[in-house]
């Protein structure tokens, strides 16, 4: 996939793993591994711009003698992914237009 | 390669970071490879997952080269309703600020009396100690004086002993209450200047906090 494409839309998956409940780093790359390839090294940057433009908020979790920090989006994270899927009707026309007689 | 170890492989390499920016990164693997552990892999097996240490940090190079630039605070728009209760407001809110800088007002005003009242008690207690050196020498001066008139007027000879004895006495006391004056003026003055400092001070801080 396009590299500059696939950075859009790790940060959309990213809140996508988080829009149900809080989760923690581990837990969100396991939850889109079946989707998209990341790795922990490109979470952590994600995360911290994610957090830098407020679409989610951290906090540290006592769990098992540890912190845990757990990612919980907010509602501008929540705007950020209705803005996606508009995106996307978009894309899918211009799909559409891009492939008619292709196949 | 146990967890420790992975760790401070990644803390050396990160070690010109900021210490802030270096224990996030350190805090973020180590919580890594804890959850791995947790769901049952070896620790060197859960080390191994994370990938090795040079390609990690070179990730973190590449990421961290361009800051993760925070938005500057931008400006917020007022929104309608933000204006029009701030206006409804006014009556109640003006008239809050208004007491409050009254306060604010007052309590600096008493401040300020207080410390003036301070400084006149404190320079008007240095007049009283040189008022008392000055009666002490003139009466000693007097005393002597006055015994030696006695004395040579032939009067009763424990009388001139007397008055002499209490000049004498005035006299000394009226030199040692002499040493009391300049300590106390230094005293004072030094007290003065240091509060005079420490209002300067305080007005220059806020003047460069603003």
């Amino acid at each position: 996939m396009d590299i500059q494409m696939k950075r859009g839309l790790l940060d959309i998956c990213v809140l996508a793993a988080i829009q149900h409940e809080d989760s923690y780093g581990y837990q969100i790359i396991k939850d889109m591994s079946p989707y998209i390839e990341i790795s922990e090294s490109t979470l952590y940057p994600i995360l911290r711009r994610l957090e830098a433009a407020e679409l989610l908020t951290v906090r540290a979790v006592a769990h098992n003698g540890r912190l845990r920090k757990y990612y919980r989006i907010t509602a501008a994270g929540r705007e950020r992914i209705a803005a996606f899927a508009e995106e996307w009707k978009e894309i899918t026309a211009i799909y559409q237009f891009v492939t008619r007689g292709a196949v | 390669m146990t967890k420790h170890e992975y760790l401070a492989v990644l803390a050396k390499g990160l070690c010109d970071l900021p210490a802030g920016e270096r224990d996030r990164f350190l805090d973020y693997y180590r919580e890594m490879i804890e959850d791995r552990i947790e769901e049952g892999l070896a620790e060197d097996a859960a080390v191994a997952a994370i990938g090795e240490p040079d390609a990690v940090l070179r990730e973190i190079r590449r990421e961290a080269a361009p800051q993760p630039e925070k938005p500057a605070a931008k400006r917020r728009e007022w929104r309608t309703w933000e204006i029009v209760l701030l206006v409804l407001g006014s009556p109640l809110w003006l008239s809050l600020l208004l007491a409050a800088v009254a306060i604010l007002f007052s309590l600096v005003v008493a401040a300020v009396s207080i410390l003036f009242s301070l400084a006149v008690t404190l320079w008007s207690l240095v007049v009283v100690v040189y008022a008392v050196t000055l009666s002490l020498l003139v009466c000693g001066l007097f005393g002597l004086g006055y015994s030696l008139v006695l004395a040579l007027a032939g009067a009763g000879g424990s009388l001139a002993l007397l008055v002499l004895g209490g000049g004498l006495f005035c006299a000394g006391g009226g030199m040692l209450c002499l040493l009391a004056c300049v300590a106390a003026t230094r005293g004072s003055m030094y007290l003065c200047r240091l509060t005079l400092r420490g209002l300067r001070r305080l007005f220059r801080k806020r003047r460069g906090s603003i």
